[in-house]
C-alpha cells in the first residue's frame, strides 16, 4: 500500500511544481558617455523560476542583442563579446526571499537574487534586488544592475576608453507564464 | 601667407569629409536585409535541431550568424505588441524564429493569417541554441508559406 502511495505523492509535487517559463525575456544594456551611447536590446532571453526552491536561471543568445547601429552590433559581436567563442550569457541562482512572494495574490513583491553571472566565458557572482509582479496567476520580473566590462575580461581599446564606460547598465524585464499551461 | 591659409582650409575640409564620412558610416550602415540575403543554407526545421541537439558547438560552428532557410511546421506563435515569434516543430525546443518589429508592421496582413499548423519556409539569421529556447532565428522574413 505504502508503495503505491509514495511514487503517487511524488508525482502529484511535480505536477504542482510551481515553475514560471518564459522564452522572450528583454534585456536592455545601456552606456552613455559624452562622446557616445550605446544602447541594445535583446527580446531572447529564456528563463525559470521554480518557486519551490527558489531557484531562477536565464540565458541568452549573445548574438540576439541588436543595436541601432549595425556597426555598434558587429563590434560588439567580434570585438568584445567574442560571440563565435562565448555565445551564451548564462545566470544561475536562487530568489532568496522566495518565500515572501505569495502566487496566488496579485501585488508587488520585492525580491533578492543571488547567483552567479557569466558573460564572455567568465563567471562572477552576483546579489541583485529586483521587484517580482503577481498578476492574475501570470508574473513579471525586473530588475536593474550594473557589470564590469574588466570583470568580465571585455577588453576596451585605449581609443575608445572615452566612449565606453566600464560600468554597463542592464535592466531585466522578463514576463513568465506557469510551465506546463 | 596666403599660401599656408589655403593648405590650413584644405586640411580643414578634409578633416571634416573624412570626419563627417566615419560618423555617417557608424551610424547609417545597414543592417543586414535578410529579404535580400541568399541563404548559407537551407533545411527543414527538424534536421536543424537534430544537428543542434547533437553536437551544439560543431553546429553553432556551422551555423552560427549565417543566413538560413527553414522549412517547418508551425508549433506555437508568441505575440507581444509587435514582435511575433513562431515557434517550429516542438512547442518547448523548437527552432524559435523572430520577426522584426518593423517587419511585422509591414507584413501584419500575411503574419496574422498564419496559425499552428502551418507549414512555412522562413529566412532568418542563426544565434544559436539553447536547450530552453531551442535553435533561435532572428531578423525572419517569411519566403513562402505552403
Amino acid at each position: 500500500m505504502i508503495l503505491f502511495f509514495v511514487p503517487a505523492i511524488i508525482l502529484c509535487t511535480q505536477i504542482n511544481a510551481q515553475k514560471y517559463k518564459t522564452t522572450e525575456g528583454h534585456i536592455e544594456i545601456f552606456s552613455q558617455t559624452p562622446v557616445f551611447t550605446i544602447e541594445g536590446m535583446d527580446k531572447k532571453v529564456a528563463s525559470i523560476i521554480n518557486f519551490d526552491n527558489g531557484e531562477i536561471v536565464a540565458t541568452t543568445l549573445v548574438r540576439s542583442f541588436k543595436f541601432r547601429e549595425a556597426l555598434v552590433e558587429d563590434h560588439f559581436n567580434e570585438n568584445y563579446m567574442e560571440s563565435e567563442k562565448y555565445p551564451k550569457s548564462s545566470f544561475k541562482g536562487m530568489i532568496m526571499n522566495y518565500k515572501e512572494v505569495n502566487l496566488n495574490k496579485n501585488g508587488e513583491y520585492k525580491i533578492t537574487i543571488k547567483g552567479e553571472l557569466t558573460i564572455h566565458g567568465t563567471t562572477n557572482p552576483i546579489e541583485v534586488s529586483g521587484i517580482i509582479t503577481v498578476k492574475d496567476g501570470n508574473i513579471n520580473g525586473k530588475s536593474e544592475f550594473s557589470v564590469s566590462l574588466a570583470a568580465y575580461k571585455i577588453h576596451v581599446e585605449e581609443m575608445y576608453k572615452d566612449a565606453i564606460k566600464d560600468e554597463i547598465k542592464l535592466t531585466i524585464n522578463f514576463d513568465y507564464l506557469p510551465l506546463n499551461k | 601667407m596666403n599660401k599656408y591659409v589655403k593648405i590650413i582650409l584644405i586640411i580643414i575640409i578634409v578633416g571634416i569629409v573624412c570626419g563627417g564620412g566615419g560618423i555617417i558610416y557608424v551610424f547609417f550602415k545597414p543592417h543586414r536585409n535578410l529579404a535580400k540575403e541568399k541563404p548559407s543554407f537551407t533545411l527543414t526545421a527538424s534536421e536543424l535541431l537534430k544537428q543542434f541537439g547533437a553536437r551544439e558547438d560543431s553546429a553553432y560552428k556551422v551555423y552560427g550568424d549565417k543566413a538560413l532557410q527553414v522549412n517547418g511546421k508551425i508549433a506555437d506563435i508568441t505575440k507581444k505588441g509587435n514582435d511575433i515569434t513562431f515557434v517550429l516543430e516542438d512547442q518547448n525546443s523548437g527552432v524559435s524564429c523572430s520577426f522584426d518589429s518593423t517587419y511585422c508592421v509591414v507584413n501584419k496582413a500575411i503574419i496574422d493569417g498564419l496559425k499552428s499548423g502551418d507549414e512555412v519556409n522562413l529566412k532568418g539569421k542563426c544565434d544559436g541554441y539553447d536547450p530552453i529556447m531551442g535553435v533561435v532565428l532572428t531578423r525572419c522574413v517569411l519566403v513562402e508559406k505552403k
